[in-house]
């Protein structure tokens, strides 16, 4: 064996090179990375850039970057021109409430598929998965008749409620990770008298904070960016959310594009603070769920 | 954290409180549901006003909504259709009016228009045609959708060209296109264009050279006549525009600008009244020119715009029919608010005629009869209408799109659109 490494590995003599070799490796990695960061970071500049403008600006060909004179106004014009104060708050109890009820439901569910022997689990399973490729579309019509017969039209319950049934999503990427999780550390638990739900609440859960964390700000950014559900629940002005608030600057024939992006620059803030704060979980949940997927 | 108990008790008793508190609200006296898609503008000076008019003078409480976005306010409109809770009045499109009506979602008003004695002959007949189904009238219409050519007339002092005359041809348009294209630093790159691109209102360009539609009857077609020479003369045209004359910008050059004209880089745009306030804010001189004549020497026109329909479901379709009345009966408060903002080409004749639409204080001496020109021969954009328009649609789109980029001749898209439309009209039943 060591013989055979020998081998395999000869000594090469030392070139003038390999000095810089790691450092140009580095620079290559910063250069990379610097280069994804101008590509993500370009339309965010775009945003405040265009929110600068003033409306003729908007039109410039060739495009400029700086706006010239900078319209600060076009903030206060823009959050004045709709409610959007009102909508932040509505959005923000729609999204805070999906979230909750997205992780709590999603993760007794997914306990119960990763802890619990019982007939059909895999058939259970695998049902629960095929809901993830039913189109959208055929669920308009029906789930709005059925909020419909709720009376829950024109509230914030149809944008709500069916987080507290779960996602299969979220289920799955739970269970998943629930899985990675020793199961001694359950009979431990059994051991000194834990029940099922102890279990669940003391030692799964803690331990599956990045899962957790990864579903939630899933859902948050779903959720807060979501446009269709509001169009087609919500009806009046004192319900909207953001999303529907920000199509107002925009028509089928004009877009105004000046006040449009300083409404959604300031739309940004929230999800933006979010990410930064929860950057953590949201990169696990992309190890989590990438195309990797060696967990689990 | 989120995993105690206490969470998840509080997220459900918030639940129920917001059920409790949103889900009921009480009714008082009658309220109809009013969905528009308006912009902004019109929203907050015609909308609103009007919706306050209105209560005060009839005791109706107005619901109102708008989106503002044509295929975002469909698909809710579509969904609340189909679940059984349809908005009481809303604003189709002229094809939507009749996608609706023929599967019984509209209202029809002939009943309340006789009973008010309303004189329908106040509309142009033409336009008020596409809203009758078998003589059953589904709703009453507000606009029409007719094209102009807009100048600015800073482009063509500039390049010493004189400005569009009445009766002028396609070929005088594009003799000033020609004039009014310019690569100003020697580049190679064209940076002034002489007109923003019009494309896909080349069926204009057919009715003028042909005069008449795409099909034999635009109810119920059973002939296409893509193969006519004059149709595929037409789609030539304007495909020469960009490709050989390079008077008109393709996809790349136009880099996705909103519009040129407005931004100042083309000297001509064939487009509504509806970008008219846009083009009062861009701070240069312009006015309207009568769409240029062509092969059949007859000036011609859009015909469809938009209508104010009850739902067939409502619950109160006196109220609704009253709301219908004061936005677009004639004389209504509706269009005279209207008129003022100048948006819109109006269907009532009497309105046509009136100062505020032909002689407006923000257009001062302009050209607004540009905007008549064609009457008579008006047609509508989506022929036919007819539910089978979205496949056909689709289809042009693909092929001509192949002709824009100087992937095929006009006569060869011409071919295999005529060869697939054949088809489709062999099946038409299907499309019903």
């Amino acid at each position: 064996m060591a013989i055979k490494l020998a081998i395999a590995t000869p000594k090469r003599k030392p070139r003038l090179f390999d000095k810089y070799l790691p450092h140009l490796s580095i620079a290559a990695i910063y250069a990379i990375l610097l280069l994804g960061a101008v590509m993500v970071f370009f339309p965010f500049a775009w945003t405040i850039s265009t929110s600068l403008k003033t409306e003729q600006q908007t039109l410039e060909y060739p495009p400029t970057w700086v706006p010239d004179p900078v319209q600060w106004e076009n903030y206060p014009d823009a959050l004045t021109a709709r409610p959007f104060g009102r909508y932040y708050v509505n959005t923000t109890i729609i999204t805070v409430l999906s979230v909750v009820g997205q992780v709590v439901s999603s993760a007794v569910v997914a306990y119960g598929f990763a802890r619990f022997r019982f007939p059909g689990r895999g058939v259970l399973f695998l049902i629960v998965l095929s809901t993830l490729m039913i189109p959208f579309h055929i669920l308009i019509i029906p789930r709005f008749i059925l909020f419909k017969y709720l009376g829950w039209l024109d509230t914030f319950l149809p944008l709500i409620v069916p987080n507290f049934f779960g996602g299969a999503f979220s289920i799955f990427l739970l269970r998943q990770y629930f899985l990675t999780i020793p199961l001694d550390l359950d009979e431990a638990a059994k051991m000194d008298g834990a029940s099922s739900f102890q279990i669940f609440l003391r030692i799964i859960l803690p331990l599956a904070r990045p899962a957790l964390g990864a579903v939630a700000v899933f859902e948050f950014m779903s959720t807060w960016n979501d446009f269709f559900g509001p169009l087609i629940y919500l009806s009046s002005d004192r319900n909207y959310t953001i999303s529907i608030g920000l199509a107002a600057f925009r028509n089928d024939y004009f877009t105004a594009w000046h006040l449009y992006m300083a409404a959604a620059a300031v739309a940004l803030l929230v999800p933006l603070v979010v990410f930064f704060l929860a950057q953590k979980y949201f990169i696990s949940g992309v190890a989590l769920t990438g195309s990797g997927g060696s967990k689990g | 954290m989120i995993y105690s108990r206490k969470a998840l008790w509080t997220a459900v008793l918030v639940i129920v409180l917001l059920a409790l508190s949103l889900g009921a609200t009480a009714q008082e006296a009658t309220t109809i549901k009013w969905f528009m898609r308006w912009d902004q503008n019109r929203v907050e000076n015609v909308a609103m006003p009007v919706a306050e008019a209105f209560t005060e003078a009839t005791g109706i409480n107005i619901e109102f909504e708008n989106i503002g976005s044509g295929s975002d306010y469909y698909t809710k409109l579509q969904t609340t259709v189909a679940g059984g809770t349809p908005p009481d009045v809303f604003y189709p499109a002229t094809h939507v009016a009749n996608a609706y009506a023929s599967k019984g979602a509209l209202l029809t008003i002939n009943e309340f228009v006789e009973r008010d004695g309303i004189d329908l002959s106040v509309y142009d007949p033409t336009i008020l045609a596409n809203y009758q189904i078998d003589g059953e009238l589904h709703c009453l219409p507000i606009d029409h959708a007719a094209l102009v050519v807009y100048y600015n007339k800073e482009i063509f002092d500039a390049a010493g060209v004189a400005y569009p005359e009445d009766g002028w041809t396609w070929d005088d348009f594009l003799d000033t296109a020609q004039a009014l294209t310019l690569d100003t630093d020697g580049d190679g790159v064209t940076d002034q264009f002489g007109v923003d691109t019009f494309r896909n209102y080349w069926p204009m360009v057919v009715w003028s050279n042909t005069d008449r539609g795409l099909f034999d009857d635009i109810r119920h077609p059973t002939e296409f006549y893509g193969m006519d020479q004059g149709v595929i003369d037409s789609v030539q045209f304007v495909a020469d525009l960009i490709l050989e004359h390079n008077v008109m910008p393709s996809d790349e050059q136009r880099a996705d600008i909103s519009d040129l004209f407005a931004a100042g880089k083309a000297g001509m745009q064939v487009v509504g009244h509806w970008r008219m306030q846009r083009y009062l804010g861009s701070g240069f001189d312009f006015d309207m020119a009568a769409l240029p004549l062509g092969e059949s020497g007859e000036a011609v026109n859009r015909a469809d715009g938009s209508c104010f329909a009850i739902s067939a479901d409502t619950e109160h379709p006196e109220e609704a029919w009253e709301l219908v009345k004061y936005l677009a009966g004639p004389g209504s408060t509706g269009v005279n608010m209207l008129l003022d903002l100048q948006v819109m080409t109006p269907a009532l004749s009497e309105f046509k005629s009136d100062p505020r639409f032909l002689d407006p204080e923000l257009l001062p001496g302009s050209n607004k009869e540009a905007f008549l020109a064609g009457a008579g021969n008006y047609f509508s954009m989506y022929d036919p209408i007819h539910p089978m328009y979205s496949a056909f649609d689709s289809l042009w789109k693909q092929e001509l799109g192949e002709v824009w980029i100087g992937a095929a001749t006009a006569e060869e898209a011409m071919q295999r659109i005529a060869d697939e439309v054949a088809y489709i009209l062999e099946n038409i039943q299907d499309y019903e």
